[in-house]
């Protein structure tokens, strides 16, 4: 993902309002990033079973989500993370204290 | 005479883990809290804390040596840099992390999720911000990392062993990724260390009463620094390359190696 349309995705999902907006870029995103079909990104796909995340791509997630958010992602937040839903709900609870 | 030494010295090993486990009780739930009451600033509690916990571990391996049971060495090398940086090294025994806890300041440690939910050794842990390497799935590899990035941030150093358990007798398991990627990731250098235990002792699956009647040699050998920046590696080909260093230098004290020739007791270039 080049920057320019990285900074933009990033100021899209930083002005989400929805749920189902936050998964459309999460799933954008995530597609470039790990080379995934975006129809495998659904809410339910777990990130290590569905769409063989290691830790090192989850450590890319959490820094893309942090860029995405602006805010660094809690440590525990993240370990408690095992599906898309899981992510779109740790991003609106974020963006929701935030706003 | 063998039957009676033996017990005397089962006993007195069983006292050095007696005492290690009540001083870590006494300091969780009595010297670290009342701490904590002085030090608000959590940094500042997790420095005092770490440096109560390196005198503590100081007079646990003191106590070892006093009863020749175990004596642990540091052996040449360089002093580590002042600013922060990722120390790695082999594990052979069950106290490498309580002597390298002892020998040098401000490090965080990647522990055990068990250790961790401990409630006597965890509560210590925490306090002195040790971190929870998580229980071997990816989430909790993530976090981890990410948690030693936020240390190196604050001016800590962290502590991984790449082999993420005890070495098997005389070997080693494979190096995990994680340590090179956090030095990557955080622009920090690492810092290798060396450790032999000979005769071996306190090794992974061997009960505390089945231990050596000599005096176990526990020796930390630190070698040079790596600039993980400088070399222009992945974490991926960085891991393979200090692995296979290591490697060369078990072969090399087991005779092992074509070039066995002087072991180890030098800082190491990376792949030499």
């Amino acid at each position: 993902m080049n920057d320019a349309t990285e900074h933009e995705a990033i100021a899209r999902i930083a002005g989400a309002t929805s749920r189902e907006q936050i998964l459309h870029e999460i799933k954008s995103t995530m597609a470039i990033m790990f080379e995934l079909e975006p129809d495998t990104i659904t809410l339910e796909a777990r990130l290590v079973d569905d769409l063989d995340l290691d830790s090192i791509d989850a450590i890319d997630l959490a820094v893309k989500m942090q860029d995405m958010i602006g805010a660094r992602v809690d440590e525990n937040a993240l370990r408690k993370l095992r599906t898309i839903g899981d992510v779109v709900d740790l991003i609106e609870g974020m963006l929701r204290s935030r706003r | 005479m063998r039957a009676p030494y033996r017990a005397i010295r089962v006993f007195l090993i069983a006292s050095a883990f007696f005492f290690f486990w009540l001083g870590a009780v006494l300091q969780a739930w009595t010297l670290f809290p009342a701490m904590a009451l002085v030090y608000r600033d959590e940094l500042r509690r997790r420095r005092a804390c770490q440096r109560v916990l390196k005198h503590g571990f100081r007079l646990f391996h003191g106590y070892m040596r006093v009863l020749r049971l175990l004596e642990t060495k540091v052996v040449g090398g360089a002093d580590p840099p002042d600013a922060p940086f990722v120390m790695i090294a082999n594990h052979q025994t069950l106290v490498d992390v309580t002597a390298l806890l002892a020998t040098y300041d401000g490090v965080c440690c990647f522990v055990k999720t068990e250790h961790m939910n401990n409630p006597f050794i965890g509560r210590l842990l925490r306090y002195a911000g040790h971190i929870d390497a998580g229980g071997g799935d990816a989430l909790g590899g993530a976090a981890a990392i990410q948690a030693g990035i936020e240390r190196i941030e604050q001016g800590f150093s962290v502590l991984i062993f790449p082999e993420g358990t005890r070495s098997p007798r005389g070997g080693m398991h494979p190096f995990r990724r994680g340590a090179f990627e956090l030095a990557c990731r955080a622009g920090v250098p690492i810092f290798p260390v060396f450790i032999t235990c000979n005769p071996p002792a306190l090794m992974k699956g061997v009960p505390f009463w089945r231990q050596t009647d000599e005096t176990a040699q526990l020796r930390l050998y630190p070698w040079e620094l790596i600039d993980a920046r400088a070399e222009r590696l992945t974490s991926k080909d960085l891991t393979r390359a200090v692995e296979a260093s290591y490697r060369l230098e078990l072969d090399s004290r087991a005779g092992r190696a074509e070039n066995a020739g002087e072991c180890g007791a030098r800082p190491r270039r990376l792949g030499s």
